[in-house]
């Protein structure tokens, strides 16, 4: 292997050269072995024993679950007012992960954006595994789960339909959608991938299923032609239902009367919210993972510093939202809704307000400096804080105002029971359950996208003098 | 129709490939197609293909079924078939309907996308003779092939020649019946 880059920090070289893309650079053969090495060898004890702990955690959940469906909802700390807590404080926790994953396989392969190309499957996975954990809350907080069915519009033998002028029947079709087109588009992408697998499978039986899997793909010129095609429009899709869902998850509170509630800045407020949480969750999971699956070469500084930057950017975002709906407040004159925003400041909830300030937008501006953008722990630390952070926005906009309404003889205090707490840490466990199958078997890192970059990378380098844009492979 | 019989050669880079099948399309051979580990620049051109129309008219006809189906079974449901006051909210609200819609739209058009690709494509095909030849794992590794179909045995061993002469590699027959 070559030597690995000079590290600016040690040379005083500018922080503003470009940072390569690809080190190496590697050979497409050295590629296609290091990026489905890990998914065709034996699991070490690092996987199994975060596998094992995990597998506990689900456990946990599980318990938590059936505690839950035997002796109802009043297990759980809701009350009046306080009719929705911690379960759709997950819900849209989650679902804002799963689309940060979709922005960046989709939107970013619209804008032809190189250093997608290696971490597009990690994003997509991790919407996967974000939509199945916030798909169960609205199912866990129904006081009669077993009739959850009753929200898809089927013929049923007690002659109604659904209300489609309610955000929650808007909740279902949105976020059914949203898990089967991620799917889609997942699968879409690792048609090729299951193919390179099949070629180099090595049992009989591991070859079989990745030629099941792959179709009978045979990379020819004219599939690409089509796959690209399809792919594309895919990702158009994708991008469209990015925004659609998030709006949809944030009218669930919009529409209501609630002071604290009902202002139009939510909907782009929680796309924006999403993409913050889920570009830190994408740090806190990919950090690791190339550490552990030694793919430094292919995940680079690069990437580290371009997700931090976004993390940056959409900390902003989420900041103007805070300001826009306190100005609001302000500016309406409407005095319930100064009072519920002055008690989000002030009030009972305001430790966790600041906190959640304090994570969103304080601590990424630290992300202005640029050796902290390319810091791995750094990147843990923030990553971390902004999906705490992330958690606390969420609960603070919708448990506070409910606690305080229009009149005080309903203000009442609220407080999380241990299910809602093993149900919030159970779902966490869940998810890294999840996603460490998905490391596993499927092949991480997509082969045909990372061999094109590194193809035009070369050719750019070879052609120009000058290296062009984003020719940054280092030799 | 006869299946047609295959000759496959490989070739070292995508553009050595390219210049093949341009030079292989000059002389006259049908049934050309290459082979690489990622979509090459320029072999769109150099197959003969537009642009891909079925995954476009696919998509849109999805994308429009899904909305129209969308927007239809909500209408009937709430303004047609039981219709309650909700809030005072008219039976037939579309404003909130376009939402549902829309996500119709983009469910029914998004799984249109794929099984178009799958037509354009004629995929799932599993024993297509080509994956039959010998060290064609490499296509999806890192090396780039081209495949030209004949209808009798006497073209294919001009285009074998043919390959041959462009500077292909592993230059082989692969027929119908004996993929692995």
């Amino acid at each position: 292997m070559t030597a690995p880059p000079p590290d600016p920090r040690e040379e005083g070289r500018d922080a503003l050269d470009p940072l390569p893309l690809l080190v190496g650079p590697p050979t497409e053969e050295e590629l296609t072995r290091t990026l489905l090495a890990p998914s065709q060898r034996r699991a070490g004890w690092i996987w199994w024993g975060l596998f094992l702990a995990s597998s506990g955690g689900v456990g946990l959940y599980v318990a938590a679950i059936v505690w839950l469906f035997l002796n109802g909802i009043g297990v759980l700390g809701n009350n009046i007012p306080v009719a929705w807590a911690f379960p759709i404080t997950n819900l849209v926790w989650w679902i804002g992960f799963g689309h940060a994953g979709t922005l960046i396989s989709a939107i970013l392969v619209l804008f032809q954006q190189k250093w997608r190309a290696s971490i597009n499957r990690f994003a997509e996975a991790m919407t996967i595994c974000a939509v199945i954990q916030a798909g169960m809350f609205p199912i866990l907080h129904l006081g009669r789960p077993e009739y959850a069915y009753w929200i898809v519009p089927y013929p049923s033998s007690l002659a109604v339909w659904p209300q489609f002028r309610s955000a929650l029947t808007w909740d279902a079709g949105a976020i059914a959608t949203y898990l089967l087109v991620s799917l889609l588009f997942w699968y879409l992408g690792l048609i090729p991938d299951f193919a390179a697998a099949r070629d180099r499978a090595p049992t009989k039986g591991k070859r079989l299923f990745w030629a099941a899997a792959s179709l009978g793909w045979r990379s020819s010129q004219t599939h690409w032609h089509h796959w690209r095609s399809a792919y594309l429009l895919v990702a158009a899709l994708g991008t469209a239902l990015v925004v659609s869902v998030e709006s949809i998850i944030s009218m669930d509170f919009s529409i209501a009367q609630l002071p604290g509630w009902h202002t139009t800045i939510f909907p782009p407020y929680y796309v924006a919210s999403a993409m913050f949480g889920g570009f830190a969750l994408l740090l806190c999971l990919l950090v690791p993972a190339r550490a552990g699956y030694r793919l430094e070469h292919v995940i680079t500084e690069k990437h580290l510093d371009v997700l931090n930057r976004m993390v940056l950017l959409f900390s902003w975002f989420v900041s103007y939202g805070y300001l826009q709906e306190n100005f609001f407040a302000w500016y309406g004159s409407d005095r319930y809704e100064i009072g519920s925003f002055a008690a989000l400041w002030t009030g009972r909830f305001a430790w966790l307000w600041w906190a959640c300030v304090a994570t969103t937008t304080v601590l990424p501006q630290t992300l202005w400096v640029a050796r902290l953008r390319t810091s791995r722990a750094w990147s843990v630390v923030v990553g971390a804080g902004v999906v705490l952070g992330v958690w606390l926005e969420q609960f603070t906009h919708i448990v506070p105002p409910l606690s305080h309404d229009f009149l005080p003889s309903s203000w009442r205090p609220y407080g999380p029971t241990w299910v809602d707490l093993a149900l919030t840490g159970g779902s966490m466990a869940f998810f890294l359950w999840l996603f460490l199958l998905f490391l596993k078997l499927v092949p991480a890192i997509p082969l045909s996208d990372l061999k094109e970059v590194r193809h035009e990378l070369g050719k750019a380098a070879r052609e120009g003098g000058a290296p062009a844009e984003d020719a940054e492979v280092v030799a | 129709m006869t299946a047609p019989h295959y000759a496959v050669g490989e070739f070292a880079s995508g553009e050595e490939m390219l210049a093949a099948v341009r030079e292989l399309r000059r002389l006259g051979f049908g049934d050309l197609d290459a082979y690489g580990p990622y979509p090459v620049e320029g072999a769109r051109e150099a197959l003969g293909l537009g642009t891909s129309w079925i995954t476009r008219a696919g998509t849109l006809s999805g994308a429009i079924f899904g909305a129209a189906a969308g927007y239809v079974v909500q209408w009937w449901m709430n303004a047609i078939d039981w219709p309650i006051d909700v809030g005072n909210r008219p039976p037939h609200a579309w404003p909130a309907f376009i939402l549902l819609s829309y996500e119709g739209l983009i469910l029914c058009a998004a799984f249109a996308a794929f099984f178009a690709l799958l037509f354009a494509a004629r995929l799932p095909n599993l024993h297509h003779p080509v994956l039959g030849a010998e060290g064609f794992e490499s296509a999806t590794g890192s090396g780039f092939w081209v495949s030209v179909g004949s209808a009798d045995r006497e073209e294919r061993i001009r285009a074998m020649k043919q390959l041959g002469l462009m500077g292909a590699r592993k230059v082989q027959p692969v027929d119908e019946g004996e993929t692995g």
